[in-house]
C-alpha cells in the first residue's frame, strides 16, 4: 500500500470548488478500502463564490475553506491547519484546473500533477506544441491567433489547407467552435468569434488569454478514451467511446451529439490508439490525474485533438453504466497511490444525448422531459436551461439544455430508445 | 539500473571526490551528467567556473525553452536517471523549467523553487506560516518621502537592505537612520542590475527593508525529502563580518560544531523545518541561514540548494558526504548522517579592509604549514578589483582549517589574521594618481 494510503493520520480530502454526489460517494468507498473515517474539505475561490460558479451537489456533510485563490498567503494560512491530515487533493471539472493549478505548490506532498502539464493541457495552442515536439504525427497542423486583424489571418492561410475548424484556445466543450470551408468564411467566423470571446471567457472560466486556434480539418471517425496516469507514468486506459459530433451527422455545430460505448474498432486499431493517448498524456508530462482525450481515426492513424486533465463529461455514468467502473472512486484511488480498479466486462450497451434549441432564442418551454424519464432505457436525464433563459448554439457559445444517459443490455432497444426520447422532447425558443 | 545523476548548468568540483569515496564505501556508483541550457551556457559557465574540471563529465546541452529540446537531450538516459540536482543558486531557473518535463521523477514544484530564490515571496510565506519566523519587512522600489514614511511606520532603526533575488549578503548594507537609508536604497538600486547580471541571476531586481535582528547567525542545510520529511546536517555557526570590524554583512568564518547547546541546534532545526514548510519545499536541500534572537529563532533567508563550503565543512568535520547526501535524498533515499564529530573546522573568507585594485597578497605561503590547514582558494589575481560583499564583492582568500583539537583550530585562526594582509589600491587613489 502506498505510504499515503497507509498513513493512519491522513484522513481529509480536498476537493477544488465543485463537490459532486459521485466524489462523495467515492470518498466513502475509499475509506471503507482504507479502513478510517475520511473528511471532505472544499476549497473555494472566494470569487468563484461571489459569482455562485461552484457546485456542492453532495450531501455531505462537509467542510468548506472560502480561500482568494489569487493571494499566495492566503492559500499558505489556508491549508496550514489541515496539511498533515492530507490524504489527497482533486479537482474535476476542466474550468476549475487552474483553481487546482495556483493549490497544488502548497500541497506539495500529496500526489498531483505539475503546476506546468495543468497550464498545457487546458490550453489548446501550448497542448499542440508540446504534443507536436513529442510526436508530430499526434496532432493536426494548426495555427494560433489572437485578433481576427489581416495579418493574422494571413498566418492561417500560409501554413494551412482548408477545410479548417476554429475554435478558442482556453475553453472546453466544443463552445465557439466552427469550421471555415474558406478565407471568407474564416474570417466571418473568426470576427465573430473574437467579438464574443472575452465575454465568454468570463463567464466559463476560460484558461489564459482570449486567443483561437485554428486547425486543420481531420476526415476520420471520431473517439473518446478516459486514462489513469500514475505517479510514476503508468497509463490504466479505459474502452474507448464512439463519439459523434452534431456536425458529423448534418447538424448544426461540433459538440458531441451523443458518445457510444461500443465501438468497431480491431484489436490492432485500439492498441495504436491507447498507444497515441499515452504518447499524448507523456507529451503533457501529466501524472497522477484522470485524463479525458478526444481523439480521431483517420487513414494516416490516430490524431488527438483534445486533452483535459480530468475524467470526461458524463463518463461517471457511461463507464459504471456499460462496464461496472467506478470512474470517480479510481481517481481517488490515482490520488492516493493505489492502483485503479479496471475490469472492462461489458454489463450493458450505453448513449449519451446532448440536446441544443434548433433555434436559437429564448426558451418558452422545455417539454416532454418527464415522459422520456419513463423511457425504460434511460438511466438519467439533466436539463440545464427554464422558460426565459437566452439558448444559443454551441457555435455561438451557447450549452446544452438536456442531457442525458441511456443504458440498455439490448443494443437495438438502446438505440430505438434514444430516438424515442430524442424526439419527445421538445425546445421551443421565439 | 538508475545510475545517472543529472547536474542542471553545472557542477561542484568536489562532486567526483564525493561519488568516488561514496562508491567506495557503499559499492553504489553513479554516473554524473551536466546538462547545460545553451541559452545561457558560456555565462553559467564563466559564472561557476567550470573550465577547470568540465573534461571530467559528461556534459549535454539542450534549449530550456523548447520542451522537445530538453527531451531529446534526455531520451538516451531516461530510464537511468536516479536524481535530478542543482547544485548552484544562479541555475535554480532552470531547474524550475526542468521539473514539468520529468514529472515521474522527484523533483521539487516549480512555485516553491520560485519561492525560495526571491526574498520578497519568501517573506510573505514564511510571516503566513508563521509570523515569528520573520523579522518586519517592506518591499521597496525608490527612497521617496512616502517610502520613508511607510518603512519607519513598520520598523525602527536600525535596518537592512538587500536586493530581492541575490544570496552571500551581496549587496546587503545597514542603516541607522534615514539618511543612511536613502543612501543605501539608492545606492543598491544602481548596483542591483549590475549584480544579477554578474551572478547570472534571471529575475526582474528589487529590493527590500527589513528590521536589523540583533543576535548570532547560524545556518543548517536541511533535506527536505520527495514526501516531506526533513533531517538536517549539523548547525554551522557564522561569524559575519560585521562581528570583526568590516561594515559588512559577509560571512567570515564558518565554524563546526556550531557550539549551541543540544536544545539551541534543535531549536535552529525546527526553525529550518518550519521554513521549509511554509515553502512548500519537497525532494530539495534547502540552505537555511537563521539568526538566534533574544525573541527565538529567525529566517534570514533560504536557498533550495547545498550550501557554499558545506560539502568540505560537513567531510572534514563528520565525514558527512553532503554532496551524496544531496544526490540520495532527492532520489528519494535518506541520507547517510554520521553524528560523531571528527574535526572542528572553519572556513575563513578573507576580504580587504579597503576596495580596489589588488597589488599584494603577504602570507599566503605560510598557512600551509598549519596543523590544522586544509585549503586556500584564491579568487582575485592581483591587479584585479577587489570589493566588499555589500558592494557586490567576493572574498580574496578562502581558508579551510581542520583539526580534532579545537584549540589547535583557534591557534590557527588566529595565525592567519596575523599572517595574511592585503594592499589594496584605492580606487580615489588611482583616479589622482592618473590624473597627476
Amino acid at each position: 500500500m502506498s505510504s499515503l494510503a497507509n498513513d493512519a493520520g491522513k484522513n481529509i480530502a480536498v476537493f477544488v470548488n465543485d463537490y459532486f454526489q459521485e466524489f462523495e460517494d467515492a470518498l466513502h468507498k475509499l475509506s471503507k478500502r482504507l479502513g478510517r473515517p475520511l473528511h471532505a474539505v472544499v476549497f473555494i475561490d472566494a470569487k468563484i463564490q461571489a459569482e455562485h460558479r461552484h457546485s456542492l451537489d453532495a450531501k455531505g456533510p462537509f467542510e468548506q475553506i472560502v480561500v482568494d485563490f489569487s493571494d499566495d498567503a492566503a492559500l499558505r494560512r489556508a491549508v496550514k491547519p489541515i496539511e498533515d491530515q492530507l490524504l489527497l487533493v482533486t479537482c474535476s471539472s476542466d474550468g476549475n484546473q487552474p483553481y487546482l493549478e495556483k493549490l497544488l505548490p502548497f500541497v506539495p506532498y500529496v500526489l498531483g500533477p505539475t503546476e506546468s502539464s495543468l497550464d498545457w493541457a487546458t490550453h489548446k495552442a501550448k497542448m499542440r506544441m508540446l504534443m507536436e515536439q513529442y510526436d508530430d504525427s499526434l496532432v493536426p497542423r494548426y495555427q494560433m491567433i489572437e485578433s481576427a486583424s489581416a495579418a493574422e489571418l494571413q498566418k492561417v492561410t500560409s501554413r494551412l489547407s482548408f477545410p479548417v475548424i476554429v475554435k478558442p484556445t482556453g475553453l472546453a466543450a466544443s463552445l465557439l467552435v466552427s469550421r471555415a470551408e474558406n478565407a471568407t468564411q474564416l474570417h466571418s467566423i473568426v470576427s465573430q468569434s473574437f467579438a464574443v470571446l472575452a465575454d465568454v471567457y468570463r463567464r466559463d472560466g476560460g484558461r489564459g488569454k482570449p486567443a483561437m486556434i485554428v486547425e486543420e480539418f481531420i476526415d476520420g471517425d471520431m473517439y473518446t478514451i478516459d486514462v489513469y496516469v500514475a505517479e510514476d507514468g503508468r497509463i490504466w486506459a479505459l474502452p474507448f467511446l464512439r463519439a459523434r459530433t452534431a456536425y458529423s451527422l448534418g447538424l448544426k455545430g461540433f459538440y458531441e451529439f451523443q458518445a457510444d460505448s461500443h465501438v468497431e474498432l480491431t484489436e490492432k486499431q485500439a492498441a495504436d490508439g491507447r498507444q497515441a493517448a499515452t504518447n499524448a498524456v507523456h507529451a503533457l508530462g501529466l501524472r497522477s490525474c484522470v485524463a479525458h482525450i478526444e481523439m480521431f481515426h483517420t487513414a494516416k492513424g490516430w490524431k488527438i485533438i483534445e486533452l483535459g486533465p480530468r475524467a470526461g463529461g458524463q463518463r461517471q455514468d457511461i463507464y459504471l453504466a456499460s462496464f461496472g467502473i467506478d470512474h470517480a472512486y479510481n481517481e481517488l484511488l490515482l490520488k492516493v497511490g493505489l492502483e485503479p480498479e479496471v475490469d472492462i466486462t461489458r454489463r450493458a450497451y450505453a448513449t449519451t444525448i446532448y440536446l441544443y434549441p434548433e433555434t436559437e432564442g429564448e426558451i418558452t418551454a422545455i417539454e416532454g422531459v418527464d415522459d422520456a424519464r419513463t423511457n425504460p432505457s434511460v438511466y438519467n436525464l439533466h436539463v440545464h436551461g427554464a422558460p426565459g433563459d437566452v439558448a444559443l448554439h454551441s457555435s455561438n457559445g451557447g450549452k446544452w439544455l438536456v442531457r442525458g444517459l441511456l443504458t440498455n443490455p439490448d443494443k437495438n432497444q438502446l438505440y430505438r430508445d434514444a430516438e424515442t426520447v430524442r424526439s419527445t422532447i421538445k425546445i421551443k425558443t421565439r | 539500473m538508475k545510475d545517472i545523476v543529472i547536474f542542471v548548468n553545472a557542477i561542484r568540483p568536489s562532486t567526483f571526490g564525493a561519488l568516488a569515496l561514496h562508491e567506495k564505501t557503499t559499492g553504489q556508483h553513479f554516473t554524473p551528467i551536466v546538462l547545460v541550457d545553451e541559452n545561457i551556457q558560456s555565462s553559467i559557465e564563466e559564472r561557476n567556473a567550470q573550465s577547470r574540471h568540465l573534461h571530467a563529465v559528461r556534459r549535454i546541452t539542450a534549449d530550456f525553452n523548447s520542451p522537445g529540446s530538453v527531451r531529446r537531450a534526455l531520451e538516451p538516459y531516461l530510464n537511468r536517471i536516479f536524481a535530478v540536482t542543482c547544485q548552484y543558486e544562479n541555475s535554480i531557473h532552470e531547474l524550475r523549467k526542468l521539473a514539468p518535463l520529468l514529472p515521474y521523477l522527484h523533483l521539487p514544484t516549480e512555485s516553491s523553487l520560485t519561492w525560495a530564490t526571491e526574498k520578497l515571496h519568501m517573506r510573505q510565506l514564511l510571516e503566513a506560516y508563521d509570523p515569528a519566523l520573520t523579522p518586519p519587512y517592506i518591499n521597496v522600489s525608490d527612497a521617496s518621502e512616502a517610502t520613508m514614511r511607510a518603512i519607519e511606520d513598520r520598523m525602527t532603526y536600525p535596518v537592512v537592505i538587500k536586493p530581492s533575488g541575490l544570496e552571500g549578503s551581496l549587496l546587503v548594507s545597514l542603516a541607522h537612520n534615514r539618511h543612511e537609508l536613502q543612501d543605501a536604497i539608492a545606492s543598491t538600486a544602481r548596483q542591483m542590475q549590475a549584480a544579477y547580471d554578474k551572478w547570472v541571476k534571471r529575475q526582474t531586481p528589487t529590493m527590500l527593508v527589513e528590521q536589523f535582528m540583533p543576535g548570532e547567525m547560524y545556518s543548517v542545510d536541511t533535506y527536505v525529502s520527495p514526501t516531506g520529511h526533513c533531517t538536517h546536517t549539523p548547525v554551522v555557526h557564522v561569524v559575519t563580518g560585521r562581528n570583526v570590524g568590516f561594515d559588512d554583512f559577509f560571512g567570515y568564518s564558518r565554524l563546526l560544531p556550531s557550539g549551541l547547546s543540544t536544545v539551541d541546534e534543535n531549536g535552529a532545526r525546527a526553525a529550518a523545518e518550519h521554513a521549509c514548510r511554509a515553502l512548500g519545499l519537497r525532494a530539495v536541500t534547502a540552505h537555511v541561514e537563521l539568526m538566534k534572537t533574544p525573541t527565538g529563532w529567525k529566517i534570514i533567508e533560504l536557498g533550495p540548494r547545498i550550501g557554499g563550503y558545506r560539502h568540505d565543512m560537513f567531510m572534514h568535520g563528520y565525514g558527512l558526504n553532503h554532496i551524496v547526501n544531496d544526490i540520495l535524498n532527492r532520489g528519494g533515499v535518506e541520507p547517510i548522517i554520521p553524528e560523531t564529530l571528527q574535526n572542528h573546522t572553519v572556513l575563513l573568507n578573507l576580504y580587504a579592509h579597503a576596495e580596489g585594485t589588488l597589488r599584494t597578497i603577504t602570507g599566503a605561503q605560510s598557512l600551509t604549514s598549519l596543523p590544522s590547514f586544509k585549503s586556500l582558494n584564491q579568487v582575485y589575481q592581483l591587479g584585479e578589483e577587489v570589493a566588499f560583499a555589500k558592494n557586490n564583492g567576493d572574498p580574496i582568500l578562502e581558508v579551510m582549517l581542520s583539526h580534532p583539537d579545537k584549540t589547535q583550530v583557534d591557534a590557527d585562526i588566529s595565525a592567519v589574521e596575523h599572517a595574511i594582509s592585503f594592499t589594496v589600491e584605492p580606487v580615489l587613489q588611482q583616479a589622482l594618481a592618473h590624473a597627476r
